[in-house]
């Protein structure tokens, strides 16, 4: 290879693109040439200089973009029947979970006196005709608290 | 990624969004947001304006991820994509200023020999970073792109060339004038006594 040939190659002999027969050449060049010397090594200093701190991003700021991003690709209202099922799913969860604790509640403690008379409620007299109506499973020791709930006691 | 995390290329990530997984989008952007974020801002030299590129680059790659062949990297793709947007944004910009452009020009020259001559107080080997801009902005974007892929993002010459759609013998000559204008560019700034 002559000098100008050379000369055309230090950038790729720089970026590590060049053959490996090449190499050999251009290093024995540069080893005997001062002027390919001299613009390799202006070379390295300006690529040093302009180009070795920019671009830093720090992490927040990645994550906000990511963020910001996939706003645009998947939109919060889009996630459509997630959405509302998740909706759904919230309010009937808990008033199941209620639902289900009262028929236990009612259940366990009625059990002893499973059927018992109206009567035995302090809304007797006038409301007994509602007591049955409205209790007719109230039984037992679930009638006492039911009573001592309307006593306030 | 921590210790017993598996790492998935960025080809699995894609095979996985085509398969309807489209929220692990956001690894893909989390992997290369800094480096198209810093592609966009060499190029527009704005760093909101570099910002809503890259999202723009993004949103496009997402929306285009059926159409990503497997023959280059997703790396090289996003660049790719990231490259023409901003050029596409320099153009309308150029033709928006065309008719003050000599207005622009004068401005733009008084003020950065101005600069040279209230930095020269700076040590010899450093530079300050906003005149390592106004030598960038000396150059024409296409040095600015080639240069930046190659010393910023670290590129070989096969990454160039399929980001700049380009033989590899094209990316090397334009290289080596990149270079060479660079060169001439801080010569510029250095008889100002600046460098």
């Amino acid at each position: 290879m002559k000098h100008e040939e050379m000369k055309e190659k230090l950038g790729a002999f720089q970026d590590g693109e060049l053959s490996p027969q090449e190499r050999l050449e251009i290093s024995a060049h540069l080893a005997i040439c001062v002027e390919c010397r001299e613009i390799q090594k202006s070379w390295q200093k300006i690529s040093e200089v302009l180009f070795q701190s920019r671009g830093f991003v720090s992490h927040q700021e990645t994550e906000k973009f990511v963020a910001r991003t996939m706003e645009k690709i998947i939109p919060p209202s889009s996630k459509g029947a997630g959405a509302f099922a998740g909706l759904f799913w919230n309010f009937l969860t808990p008033a199941l979970e209620l639902g289900f604790a009262a028929l236990f509640f009612f259940t366990v403690l009625g059990a002893s006196d499973r059927f018992a008379a109206p009567d035995t409620l302090l809304l007797l007299g006038s409301n007994k005709d509602v007591a049955e109506l409205i209790l007719p499973s109230v039984s037992g020791q679930g009638a006492n608290w039911f009573n001592s709930l309307l006593e306030g006691r | 990624m921590g210790p017993g995390e598996i790492f998935i290329t960025d080809a699995e990530i894609v095979r996985k969004i085509r398969r309807g997984r489209s929220a692990l989008y956001a690894e893909l952007m989390r992997r290369h947001y800094p480096k198209i974020f810093c592609l966009c801002l060499s190029l527009l030299k704005d760093p909101s304006m570099a910002d809503d590129a890259a999202q723009e680059a993004f949103l496009k790659s997402y929306r285009s991820l059926d159409k990503f062949r497997e023959d280059s990297s997703f790396l090289t793709w996003i660049h790719r994509i990231a490259a023409n947007r901003c050029l596409d944004l320099i153009r309308l910009k150029a033709r928006e200023k065309e008719n003050s452009l000599d207005t622009m020009l004068e401005i733009s020259e008084n003020h950065s020999f101005r600069e040279v001559e209230s930095s020269l107080l700076i040590e010899s080997s450093l530079i300050n970073s906003d005149l390592v801009e106004k030598i960038m902005s000396r150059l024409p974007v296409e040095y600015r792109l080639i240069l930046v892929l190659r010393e910023v993002q670290g590129f070989n010459y096969q990454e160039i060339s399929q980001v700049l759609e380009c033989s590899l013998d094209s990316v090397k000559a334009r290289l080596r004038r990149a270079r060479l204008a660079c060169g001439e560019a801080l010569r510029h700034f250095k008889m100002a006594g600046c460098v």
